[in-house]
């Protein structure tokens, strides 16, 4: 398998992204001329054969949640793509829409006929000014077209997109509070059941799905699921976006093949990261954004797809990859992690509200030599369990993740051993 | 819910609690069916009869041993659920939520309003919540009052909703809402307007609704403390709701404190008369059937609408300008008191100044009182408007034994021949047809669940007519009611709106006891004992 792949970026830097000749010059929009002859049931049982997991970051499986809105009585379905992208680290929605945005609304609008949708709103991140104007552009092109607007490409079928977007604020990529956000409520999520698929926007049945999730699916579908399958890993078809940052020589959006490259092909190859800058070493790296876990030299081995990290206690998340050198001391890096929650916590739950303003606290204090006792140690570690199984939305839950992999990554540097090691001081 | 009432198979679900098997109504909270086993789930944000907020996290429990915990308050039961309230993993979750929110609230008990009434200070003692990893520091913001009515000491508050939910799902007035994000998130006014200026209509569902001392009535009982130190000519009214709200705060049983023990303790406490409200009320109905009987002459003005208190203008003011022309400048049993006094002292060669106090479960009614700044009328007023909660304080201070007072009965209202009364109308059949609207609204609904609750229909026979009396309970009911008036498809004649949705004897102002009990007997609980 190579490193490398173009599957949906292909064309990405080598085409207009706004031209439909360009796009169809590629294989563009015979996904959703194929959709038309399908029954939704078979569009669906495409997506579930080529285990699409949900690039967002909770890695849902794609099939099984379409599944669930098919089986919901109820119309208006309303279509949603999550193009929130707030987790820090990570910037591959962003190239997604700005190289290759037809792909992405290819995916809508096949979604859009597979439930019968009126409607489909994409939620963009309130710092991505220009890409908003670019989707705009983008829809008025398709519209002009004939793929989006009244009886699309003849059919009986009418489909709308429209571009809304936030103020920014991370918790918005929450995909219950995106949609508070969306109807011009505050952006705090909602209590879950019921679940967004029954009662979603405006309260009607709804589907949310990242970005990349439906930029895959023109590929699923004139791929076939199967081999869409096979150009991934066994448990997850497809390829990753892996969005490289920190201390290596050369950052930036990558495609790889899930389960065909391994974290340290995706640091260290030259095709890739191409190493750590200034000749120094790696310290840790961190997946998935602010919400993953970190991990360390020993786990450079693993193929980088979402089972065989999940079973490493590592994840793909949002496809964040922050590699850092040895000269960055974790606990200061996770201070600033801690801080980040507190700030980006909505608010209303005590757990997150409370919990990351303490959390922060400590992560202080094991800064401060001598400070530490074994009743800290007890407090800290009934802090995270009640933050992370008591928090109301994934925020809170996952505010803990990125400490938690470090505790074991670096043992003494985050628990009971740094207390002795100060008292003998 | 009845535990004892058999639902039909169809709609009851089964479910183990604790290793108690319960059938329920399907629908039912996994909180309220653990009740029915007698599990009492810790909780903060909840209240009953309004829509969960599921942000507190300590009703979290397990279920079917799975390792996601769901919230008791938000989460209806379902068929075969095993479902555990208490486990050690669940009491140190718990634990830490206190302890994380004690982390951040000032320690204050001793002298806070809440002290031994308090939801927090309850389960952070039955948790023994001892020493804290990071001890609350502050700086704490200063108490907001901008009411004349509430105080909002932030510094105490939870971040629950309670009082956001009371207002804008409970009432539909929507004064108070949550703002920001993180360590800012906060309650807070729109745009920080001061309540007073805001559609507040003072009812106090707010205060009613907190768990702690974040929200309260301004607390005025010290100050009528030294009014009688500095008047021997100060006389009070109270109601019968007063009366029970006073016997609950102080836990006699109810009912076991006559009128004439109150009167008797008032007077010991050092007023000089103590006055019926009812009589007053019937004085303002009288005064409101005139205002009636001319609005029947004239067109185009009927419904007549009385709020029962003069905030709900403020309300009417800020949401529904066009509805004001129907409103009635209804005149208190208070005000009217407060006339009589001027009139009752008239000449009189008392040394000290006469001084009205009114006790009523009521936060409204402090907006009308001398002590407010938001009365600028200028004209005869109470000098204090205390709530029942005030009241039960005041008398708890002076500990005696409210039924062992030989019973007093009520000074008598005489109407003197100075009588200032604004025209002192007769009494007359459509009079005492008003005063009855006002005793029910003033009695309160008893069970006020569902939305038929909130309103009751009077039909009374005046001049060969029937007329059309609406009794309104709650804002939410009376904005429902203010639309059908405006789109002129409700034909009444009289339309009478409390602005609490349990009436006077369910009001803000209430003790926290009775509007306990009250919930309970809503809700069909069955034993109406306080906990
Ligand atoms: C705090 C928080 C932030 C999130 N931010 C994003 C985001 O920026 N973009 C995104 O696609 N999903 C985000 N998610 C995940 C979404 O809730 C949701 O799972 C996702 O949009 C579903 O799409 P997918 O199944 O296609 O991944 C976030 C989740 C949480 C809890
Ligand atoms: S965990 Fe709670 S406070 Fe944090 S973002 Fe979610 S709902 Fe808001
Ligand atoms: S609100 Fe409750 S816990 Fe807080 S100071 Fe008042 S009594 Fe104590
Ligand atoms: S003021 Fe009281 S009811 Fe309102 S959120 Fe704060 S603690 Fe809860
Ligand atoms: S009572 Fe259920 S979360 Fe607060």
């Amino acid at each position: 398998m190579a490193l490398l792949v173009s599957m949906v970026l292909e064309g990405a830097g080598e085409t207009d992204p706004l031209s439909i000749k360009d796009y169809e010059s590629l294989g563009g929009f015979a996904a959703l001329r194929a959709a038309f002859a399908l029954e939704p049931q078979a569009i669906i049982r495409e997506i579930t054969g080529a285990k699409l997991l949900g690039r967002g970051g909770a890695a849902y499986p794609a099939g099984k949640k379409w599944e669930q809105l098919l089986n919901i009585e109820g119309s208006p379905k309303y279509i949603v793509c999550n193009a929130d992208e707030g987790e820090p680290g990570t910037f591959k929605d962003r190239r997604i829409m700005e190289a290759v945005p037809l792909r992405l609304l290819e995916g809508m609008i096949i979604a859009g006929l597979t439930f019968n949708s009126p409607r489909g709103f994409i939620y963009v991140r309130g710092e991505y000014r220009r890409l908003q104007r670019r989707l705009a552009e983008a829809i008025q092109i398709l519209r002009d077209a004939g793929y989006l607007g009244e009886r699309i490409l003849g059919s009986p079928f009418s489909f709308e997109i429209t571009t809304i977007s936030g103020a920014g604020a991370y918790v918005c990529g929450e995909n219950s509070a995106l949609l508070n956000s969306a109807e011009g409520l505050a952006g705090r999520p909602r209590i879950k059941p019921p679940h967004l698929a029954e009662v979603g926007l405006f309260l009607k049945p709804t589907l949310v799905n990242n970005v990349e999730s439906f930029a895959n699916i023109p590929l699923v579908l004139t791929m076939g699921g199967e081999k869409f399958l096979q150009a991934g890993h066994p448990q997850s078809g497809g390829s990753k976006l892996v969005c490289l940052s920190g201390h290596v020589r050369a950052p930036g959006v990558y495609e790889v093949p899930l389960g065909g490259a391994t974290l340290r092909d995706i640091i260290f190859s030259p095709q890739l990261g191409d190493g750590i800058r200034d000749g120094r070493e790696l310290g840790f790296f961190h997946l998935g954004g602010q919400s993953g876990p970190l991990g360390g030299p020993a786990d450079l081995d693993v193929p980088y797809a979402y089972y065989p990290l999940r079973e490493r206690g590592l994840a793909v998340g949002s496809g964040a990859v922050v590699a850092l050198d040895a000269s960055v001391s974790p606990v200061e890096y996770l201070q600033k992690v801690a801080e980040f929650f507190s700030r980006e916590s909505c608010g209303k739950c005590v757990p997150c509200r409370e919990g990351n303003k303490i959390l922060a606290k400590y992560l202080q204090k094991l800064q401060i030599p001598g400070a530490w006792t074994p009743e800290d140690e007890r407090r800290l570690s009934d802090l995270m369990v009640a933050m992370r199984r008591a928090s109301f939305c994934g925020l809170g839950q996952s505010a803990t993740t990125a400490l938690a992999s470090a505790q074991k990554l670096f043992p003494g540097r985050f628990a009971g051993a740094s207390a002795p090691a100060a008292s003998e001081a | 819910m009845d535990r004892n009432a058999t639902p039909p198979a169809a709609l009851a679900v089964t479910l183990s609690i604790d290793g108690a098997t319960v059938t329920v109504p399907a629908g039912t909270l996994i909180l309220e069916a653990a009740r029915a086993v007698g599990s009492e789930i810790p909780t903060l944000c909840q209240s009953d009869s309004l829509p969960p907020r599921a942000v507190c996290r300590l009703c979290l429990v397990e279920c079917d041993g799975a390792s996601k915990l769901k919230a008791a308050c938000a989460t209806p039961v379902w068929e075969g659920a095993r479902v555990v309230t208490v486990s050690p993993a669940l009491r140190r979750i718990r634990q830490t939520i206190l302890e994380l929110i004690l982390s951040d609230h000032p320690p204050d008990c001793l002298t806070c309003p809440r002290n031994l009434n308090c939801e927090l200070q309850l389960w952070a003692t039955r948790f023994g919540i001892r020493a804290l990893a990071f001890p609350p520091k502050g700086p704490w913001p200063k108490p907001i009052e901008d009411s004349g009515a509430l105080v909002r000491d932030m510094s105490k508050c939870v971040k629950c909703g309670r009082c956001v939910s009371a207002c804008q799902d409970g009432q539909e007035v929507g004064a108070l809402t949550a703002a920001f994000r993180a360590g800012q998130y906060e309650i807070v006014t729109p745009f920080r307007q001061a309540l007073l200026e805001g559609p507040c209509v003072h009812c106090g569902e707010c205060a009613a609704a907190c768990p702690v001392g974040a929200i309260a009535e301004k607390d005025e009982s010290e100050a009528a403390f030294r009014l009688l130190e500095g008047s021997n000519a100060t006389a009070a009214i109270f109601s019968a709701e007063t009366l029970a709200g006073t016997e609950d705060f102080l836990g006699y049983p109810p009912g076991s404190v006559t009128p004439g023990n109150m009167v008797a303790a008032l007077k010991r406490l050092g007023f000089f008369e103590v006055l019926d409200r009812a009589a007053f009320a019937r004085l303002a109905a009288r005064v409101e059937a005139e205002k009636l009987s001319r609005a029947l002459e004239r067109e185009g003005t009927l419904p007549l609408i009385a709020g029962c208190a003069p905030t709900f203008r403020a309300f009417v003011s800020a949401r529904y300008p066009e509805a004001l022309k129907f409103l009635s400048n209804a005149i208190s049993p208070e005000s009217l008191f407060a006339f009589w006094m001027v009139d009752r002292f008239r000449g009189a060669p008392l040394p000290r100044p006469a001084r009205a106090v009114s006790f009523q479960p009521c936060l409204a009614r402090k907006l009308e009182s001398r002590a407010s700044a938001a009365n600028q009328k200028g004209g005869p007023a109470v000098d204090l408007a205390l709530t029942a909660r005030e009241l039960a304080r005041t008398l708890r201070r002076a500990s005696f034994d409210l039924r062992a007072l030989p019973a007093t009965p009520f000074d008598p209202l005489v109407l003197g021949p100075s009588l200032t009364l604004p025209d002192a109308p007769a009494a007359s059949p459509l009079a005492e047809a008003l005063y009855a609207v006002q005793r029910e609204g003033e009695k309160g609904r008893p069970h006020a669940k569902g939305p038929g609750g909130a309103l009751r229909e009077f039909y009374v026979d005046f001049k060969g007519e029937k007329l059309l009396f609406v009794l309104v309970f709650g804002i939410q009911a009376a904005r429902k009611v203010l639309e059908r008036v405006l789109d002129g498809s409700l034909k009444a004649a009289y339309v009478k709106i409390m602005s609490c949705p349990k009436g006077c004897l369910g009001g803000g102002g209430q003790a926290l006891e009775t509007l306990a009990r009250l919930r309970m007997e809503e809700n069909g609980a069955g034993d109406p004992a306080i906990p």
